[in-house]
């Protein structure tokens, strides 16, 4: 399947209205090629491509939250290339590789081409949230999915902060790609969890201003 | 983010209307004159440069622009600057240069910029920037020339190369102590 500018700002802009089935299948196909991107780019500097996996959910989650950002009369693929490119070189940064590692590329190649593992694991979200006990389901949402700050998400789950860290791995240790429960959320599944979340962004007028639904947040 | 600078400038100009007060002449036609080219010099440099800190602000922006127009304000103060000393006579220029209150002004203006830096930096977060040096860099850009403009109601000294060296050195200060502080405030 190969998805062209044209298709994927398409689909980006149904999702800014707030149109969910667009929204997962635009981070589904954004998905596969960060997939192929990363995997190619791990390689070329010498990491190991099973961090890759680990960027693909990162990318995802960021184009989810930072999506405002993006400026409807403008192409959609450098916008996603430069969220791409951000995340690895952050992680390249945080892991002490030295960004001299990073070739320069050119901003078609995030789009180049199309991989689509773990296809497999297509639990739906709620599946995949009931099984978690309720603290870490609750942590997981408020940290992950919503973008909530550790004290905000304690607040919401009537946790101690301490808790949240524990129950929200990636919170807890933002940048270690080892750390126990990074695997808790297979992408598809991410991918899902988001798009029961999406509700319609003003993509022009939203940068910057105070108001603003989405956060930031930490890696 | 257009909200934000309007609050980093009211916030400042309060500040320094409460803090430091306006000169005591801000009312006589020469002051008016001088206060006035200095707050041109200062909104040109905010204007320009967040025009293209918005820019920054989104994911990819630093390839879609030059920033080479922000330069514009001090390259413009540089040559009002130049052509008063020249036609100054040279026993005069030290005291054109360094004014009576240098000191004040080198520490008044990056003190001053903490405020607006602190909103810009703020509004900036929100949005995603790619490139965080320069992000940083811009938004210190920004809130030295905002800083400035506030700063230029209080200052007396009125020779444009005093202008030129301590306005424009305390905001090109303000400029790379954004750009060491944006990697560190700006991560996302």
């Amino acid at each position: 399947m190969t998805t062209s500018e044209a298709d994927l700002k398409k689909l980006m802009l149904a999702s800014l209205d707030g149109d969910a089935a667009s929204h997962r299948a635009l981070l589904e196909a954004l998905s596969r090629r960060l997939r192929a991107y990363y995997k190619r780019k791990l390689a070329s500097t010498g990491r190991s491509a099973s961090e890759a996996e680990d960027l693909v959910q990162e990318a995802v989650l960021a184009i989810h939250i930072k999506r405002h950002t993006y400026d409807a009369t403008d192409l959609l693929t450098p916008w996603v290339h430069a969220i791409a490119r951000h995340k690895l070189i952050d992680f390249l940064r945080r892991t002490r590789a030295s960004l001299a590692d990073v070739p320069p590329d050119e901003a078609d190649e995030a789009m180049a081409s199309d991989e689509h593992v773990g296809a497999e694991s297509s639990y739906d979200v709620g599946r995949l949230l009931r099984r978690l006990p309720p603290n870490v389901k609750c942590s997981m949402e408020a940290v992950k999915l919503d973008g909530l700050s550790i004290a905000e998400a304690a607040q919401r789950c009537g946790l101690s902060e301490s808790g949240i860290k524990v129950n929200s791995p990636r919170a807890k240790n933002p940048g270690r790609a080892d750390c126990p429960g990074s695997e808790i959320m297979k992408t598809d599944d991410l991918i899902a969890a988001l798009s029961a979340h999406v509700e319609p962004v003003d993509a022009d007028r939203s940068v910057g201003q105070w108001a603003s639904p989405l956060r930031p947040q930490r890696f | 983010m257009g909200l934000a600078l309007a609050a980093a400038t009211v916030l400042t100009l309060d500040g320094i209307l409460v803090g430091l007060g306006t000169r005591s002449d801000l009312t006589t036609g020469h002051a008016v004159v001088s206060v006035l080219l200095k707050i041109v010099f200062a909104v040109g440099i905010v204007v320009l440069a967040s025009a293209y800190l918005m820019r920054l602000a989104r994911p990819g922006g630093e390839r879609r622009s030059s920033s080479g127009w922000a330069v514009l304000p001090f390259a413009g103060i540089l040559l009002l600057a130049a052509i008063s000393l020249g036609l100054a006579p040279s026993t005069h220029w030290a005291k054109m240069v360094m004014g009576d209150e240098w000191l004040e002004c080198i520490i008044s203006i990056p003190i001053i910029a903490i405020v607006p830096f602190t909103v810009v930096i703020a509004a900036v977060r929100t949005a995603a920037p790619t490139n965080l040096v320069r992000t940083g860099a811009f938004a210190g850009l920004v809130s030295g020339g905002i800083s400035a403009m506030g700063y230029a109601l209080h200052c007396t000294d009125d020779s444009l190369p005093f202008v030129a060296i301590w306005y424009g050195g305390t905001i090109v200060l303000c400029t790379l102590a954004g750009a060491m502080l944006g990697p560190r405030l700006l991560r996302w």
